[in-house]
């Protein structure tokens, strides 16, 4: 009962989804948004789960080493960048959506047709 | 012995909140170290980190969340130790803390880490990877005891004991986390002190709990002021035991006048020594 109430809660809050699913592989947690859209094709769902996905990145419960992330989908040609603090008092910034394809190259993400890549120098991102 | 009473400085985002409370309370600056969650800086450069860090204090403790050491593969173990090696090379922390804990079922990732069944939990498995993370950062690693809500709990002073005998790891006491496993009805407090005595000292964190209605249950939620409940606990244990470091944690609800006013009644509780030689863990 426990368990259940846990994994019901766990798909609500990082995977964006009411019901739990069978998960066959590790992914990073961050990825959670991203694996069970409900219409693929659906652009306002897309940029919800990017912009959660983003979050949780912020957030690095993975733990990772890298300052930026870049996000793109290569079919709707819709970039999203993301970058960790780097000085006192500042948050992370979220530049997207980028009308965009900002990577050619990336490790492929499904079930989206997401390439992804993982910077450790910060990014010049002056947005003001 | 003296205490050594500091505060977790939990992101970087908040840095003024975090310094406001320090200059509102009656504690001595710069503090003798200042704790991080290492999770929300561990992507800068360590230098860096110990720059921003000046203004609170010179040394550093790591206190880590998500690392996940008892469920990454042998890759990633690495991966994230020769990441968190390089960093404690540098800082040369007070300490380096985590927890055991289990944050995904069956490859789902948890909203938050749960407490390990201690009865099926393989204790070879958690007792090597412990003396690998001992080996890599080249120093004892602090565990810190989970505030448990269920029946599960009753086995953690006897399994975080085991541990600690086989691999000389550390207790990361946390006493309100050990109050909410007393309020509810889990594991009393003092089922902890024939451990204590084993220990040189303790490393302590404090911070706050809330009851969740739905739930029927206590959570350690750092939400909310401290209890009497728990500055009594910190009375107790320090009458008979070592208390080397206590470490205040706020994370939510939290203005810098709650936060002096809560770290001035650990003051109260600890008297404060002067910074001077407060060693490595």
């Amino acid at each position: 009962m426990f368990e259940q109430r846990l994994i019901q809660r766990s798909f609500q809050d990082n995977y964006l989804k009411q019901s739990p699913r069978e998960i066959r592989e590790k992914h990073y947690i961050w990825q959670s948004p991203l694996l069970f859209p409900e219409d693929i094709s659906d652009l306002e769902e897309f940029h919800q789960r990017s912009q959660h996905a983003g979050q949780l990145w912020l957030q690095n419960h993975d733990l990772r080493p890298f300052n930026v992330l870049i996000l793109t989908h290569t079919n709707a040609n819709i970039s999203y960048v993301f970058q960790r603090s780097q000085t006192p008092n500042n948050s992370g910034v979220t530049v997207g959506p980028v009308s965009d394809c900002l990577l050619e190259q990336g490790e492929i993400f499904s079930p989206y047709e997401l390439l992804f890549v993982e910077l450790e120098k910060p990014l010049d991102l002056d947005i003001a | 012995m003296n205490t050594y009473l500091s505060l977790s400085v939990n992101n970087l985002n908040d840095f003024q909140l975090y310094a406001d409370a320090v200059e509102q309370s009656q504690i001595e600056q710069p503090l003798p170290f200042v704790e991080i969650l290492w999770d929300n800086y561990c992507h800068l450069e360590p230098e860096k980190l110990l720059e921003y860090l000046s203004p609170f204090s010179d040394r550093v403790a790591l206190h880590i969340m998500w690392s996940r050491f008892l469920e990454r593969d042998q890759d990633e173990f690495e991966a994230f130790l020769n990441h968190l090696q390089h960093h404690v090379n540098i800082i040369q922390p007070v300490y380096v803390s985590d927890h055991l804990c289990q944050f995904s079922l069956n490859n789902v990732a948890l909203y938050k880490g749960i407490e390990l069944d201690y009865l099926t939990m393989d204790l070879e498995w958690v007792r090597d990877r412990v003396q690998q993370y001992q080996e890599s950062i080249g120093r004892q690693l602090l565990l810190e005891n989970f505030a448990s809500e269920d029946s599960k709990g009753k086995e953690q002073v006897e399994f975080m004991a085991e541990i600690i005998a086989e691999t000389n790891c550390g207790l990361l006491f946390d006493i309100s986390n050990a109050r909410v496993a007393e309020k509810n009805e889990v594991l009393s407090i003092s089922e902890w002190f024939p451990l204590f005595a084993y220990l040189d000292s303790l490393h302590c964190h404090v911070g706050s709990y809330s009851y969740h209605e739905k739930e029927s249950c206590y959570y350690d939620t750092h939400d909310s002021n401290l209890s009497r409940e728990t500055l009594d606990d910190i009375k107790t244990i320090s009458t008979s035991f070592n208390i080397k470091t206590l470490c205040y944690e706020r994370e939510h609800h939290r203005t810098s006048a709650d936060m002096a006013n809560d770290m001035n009644q650990l003051f109260q509780q600890c008297l404060m020594p002067k910074v001077s030689c407060l060693s490595n863990a």
